[in-house]
């Protein structure tokens, strides 16, 4: 069992039904797995920051994270 | 010529007279539309040295060759003047009704000169200009001053006005246009008071003379119906500009505490989703299907038009995380007629002055009700407000104590809300901006995170740069667009040059529009040159606490992170270099050969000298 928090930013919370939430996990996943369980799609770019620093969908979540996910932004 | 008019007006308001002049389709082809013909007008106009609060400092309103056209995002137009915030040239963009209605009325751009002897409003119906007193709406805020006019000539008008800090001539006062639509964050509305007029209305009522009509309405509507489809599907308008606010926090680059901190365990309280479920009223510019501009109530239960930069300035740069407080200092900067981002970064530096006993006050930061007393004194130039309508950087002259450090401002424009402490590439195109410290011509963030790493200083980040001032203003802020819907949903940039090709007949492309952007900016820097003839390159440096370890995170992501001079002054280097601009950054005379500016280098040349 992992524990992780977990912060969703922007318009993807109208898509995950959430904003922050720790999560339990039952083993260590990557990105890409657990951003199906909160149910968003990889079509939308997305930014995703663990502890801080980009990475990329293949990187495995650890027991203490913190995972930012976030859409692109420009700039306005 | 099609899609421009070809008609401009000159009104001189010293002697009440207005003159219909026309202008060559060379010129057209040359500055296209918007920014260029702000640039390239008062380039000519403009005696070097000339107070801009003065008679013969000049306003200029343009239009695009797409302006009011059926097509995504046509709805703004450009205001510009010599800046009297920064005594550069000076401009903005501003969503309103009058990019349509000038337009129809016949004319691409207004040219305003002069000073009337009492306050006065101009009214254009198509050939007839007149002038009228506007004493009884002088002294009004813009909320007021908006609806007497729309009661006077009914809503669908195109209006820009200035409220009491315009009329008062604060460095930092903008032209407000309509609902939360404002711009000329240089102190462009201080020009429009400087001359007594409070108000410019516009109806048109003649056929807009297109190239291609059946290829533009295609087009046109196909853009809209695009750019909703993609807002739908991304999402983005549900937040707008507010949602980026908890990414800045989470990747420190969030401006709190006059931008010593990059991050605040409070932001949340403040961001887009408090915002969004705050609602109350959406608002939008003419000919947007994706309207950005979200209303809530304010503390005192008023309308407030809320925005990204607003909140970051007036909120969390100010440690007010309170968003009710956050809106009632927004609305009151639109009502008076500030400019939030100056005045958020104003109030910021004044409280940092007090606190680093640089001056005596009692500002603080996190506190909304004085700061909302504050920004009336400013709006009026009473006590210490004449102090703060100065803008930081003179602010910083009068109390030096080393506080021009921490005077967060660029060529005199306070930096809009993006903490570059730690971001070398933003902080360049902050640096490297036309007008001062704005982020509307290039902003690279998302950019410096996932594209390379953060601590580069690499020639790609100033090649980022220069590539999206290119679009930003090259593009769009010349046939005139809103940027937004290329920057945030990614409706393909094509669509405009498309509209621009079915406007005039002609078949430009990217390329084209690149060489105008390389132009404008050139004739941009010579402006600023020409008024400061020991140009130098320290005029594109961000401010010193950006490069001091002691200014440096404790905590978070980026401990002990900053900017590094040496490593910035290469990437500045390799700015100059792909702008062919030599080492003090000014426009090389081979570079102004190339891009048709031998006049402008021959006069340039009067006053330094060129490499």
């Amino acid at each position: 069992m992992i524990k992780i928090k977990l912060k969703i930013i922007s318009h993807l919370i109208y898509k995950t039904g959430f904003g922050e939430r720790d999560l339990e996990l039952p083993q260590p996943v990557t990105i890409e797995e657990l951003l199906t369980k909160i149910n968003l799609e990889n079509k939308i770019p997305m930014v995703i920051i663990r502890n801080g620093k980009v990475v990329d969908l293949k990187e495995q979540v650890q027991d203490g994270d913190r995972i930012v996910i976030s859409p692109f932004f420009f700039g306005g | 010529m099609e899609g421009w008019t070809g008609n401009y007006l000159r009104v001189n308001l010293t002697k009440q007279d207005v003159k219909r002049q026309k202008y060559s389709e060379e010129f057209a082809k040359k500055w296209i539309g918007g920014k260029g013909f702000v640039t390239k007008i008062l380039w000519d106009e403009l005696k070097p040295g000339i107070d801009p609060l003065g008679p013969e400092n000049k306003l200029v309103i343009a239009l695009g060759p797409i302006s009011g056209v059926i097509a995504p995002n046509t709805g703004k137009v450009q205001v510009g003047a010599k800046s009297p915030l920064t005594g550069g040239l000076g401009d903005g963009n501003i969503g309103s009704r009058v990019a349509i209605q000038l337009k129809k009325a016949g004319y691409d751009f207004l040219i305003i000169e002069g000073k009337a002897v009492k306050p006065l409003s101009i009214y254009i119906i198509d050939d007839e200009v007149m002038f009228f007193s506007a004493e009884e709406i002088w002294g009004k805020g813009t909320y007021d001053t908006l609806n007497w006019l729309y009661d006077k000539y009914s809503r669908n008008v195109g209006i820009l006005t200035i409220g009491q800090a315009g009329e008062n001539k604060v460095l930092y006062s903008i032209i407000r246009s309509m609902e939360g639509r404002a711009g000329g964050r240089p102190g462009i509305g201080a020009v429009m008071g400087s001359k007594n007029l409070k108000a410019i209305v516009v109806k048109g009522t003649k056929e807009i003379a297109i190239a291609n009509p059946e290829g533009l309405k295609k087009i046109g509507i196909e853009g809209l119906r695009k750019e909703r489809e993609l807002d739908k599907e991304v999402g983005w308008s549900i937040q707008g500009t507010t949602g980026i606010l908890s990414w800045l926090n989470e990747v420190a680059a969030l401006p709190v505490k006059n931008m010593r901190k990059t991050f605040h365990e409070n932001a949340w309280k403040i961001d887009g989703q408090r915002v969004s479920e705050a609602r109350v009223a959406t608002y939008g510019c003419p000919n947007c299907s994706m309207h950005c501009g979200i209303a809530i109530l304010d503390k005192e239960k008023k309308l407030a038009e809320v925005d990204y930069e607003n909140i970051g300035m007036l909120g969390s740069n100010l440690e007010i995380f309170d968003l009710p407080q956050v809106a009632s200092l927004n609305y009151l900067c639109d009502d008076y007629g500030l400019d939030t981002i100056s005045a958020g970064g104003v109030l910021a530096f004044y409280a940092d002055a007090i606190e680093q006993g640089a001056i005596q006050g009692s500002f603080k930061f996190g506190e909304p009700e004085k700061a909302k007393e504050l920004l009336k004194k400013i709006a009026y130039q009473e006590d210490e407000g004449k102090l703060l309508a100065l803008g930081t950087k003179r602010m910083a002259k009068q109390i030096a104590n080393k506080s021009e450090a921490y005077a967060m401002q660029i060529k005199g424009l306070e930096i809009s809300a993006y903490n570059c402490k730690f971001v070398p590439g933003m902080a360049l195109a902050f640096s490297t901006s036309s007008i001062g410290a704005h982020h509307k011509e290039a902003w690279i963030i998302l950019y410096e995170l996932t594209k390379t790493i953060r601590e580069s200083y690499g020639k790609d980040k100033a090649e980022e740069v220069i590539r999206l001032q290119r679009i930003r203003m090259g593009l769009f802020e010349t046939i005139i667009a809103c940027r937004l819907p290329w920057v945030e949903v990614q409706l393909n940039k094509d669509y405009h040059i498309q509209c621009f090709n079915n406007a005039t007949g002609l078949n430009y492309n990217m390329h084209d529009f690149e060489k105008v952007s390389d132009r404008i900016y050139s004739l941009y820097r010579a402006f600023w040159v020409r008024e400061n003839p020991n140009w130098d390159r320290n005029w594109d440096y961000p401010p010193e606490i950006w490069f001091d370890p002691k200014n440096a995170d404790k905590k978070g992501i980026i401990i002990g992170k900053v900017l590094e001079k040496e490593k910035y002054e290469q990437l500045l280097d390799y700015y100059y270099e792909i702008r062919k601009w030599d080492s003090r950054g000014i426009p090389k005379k081979q570079s102004m050969k190339e891009l048709d500016l031998e006049e402008e280098m021959i006069e340039l040349e009067k006053y330094t000298s060129l490499k």
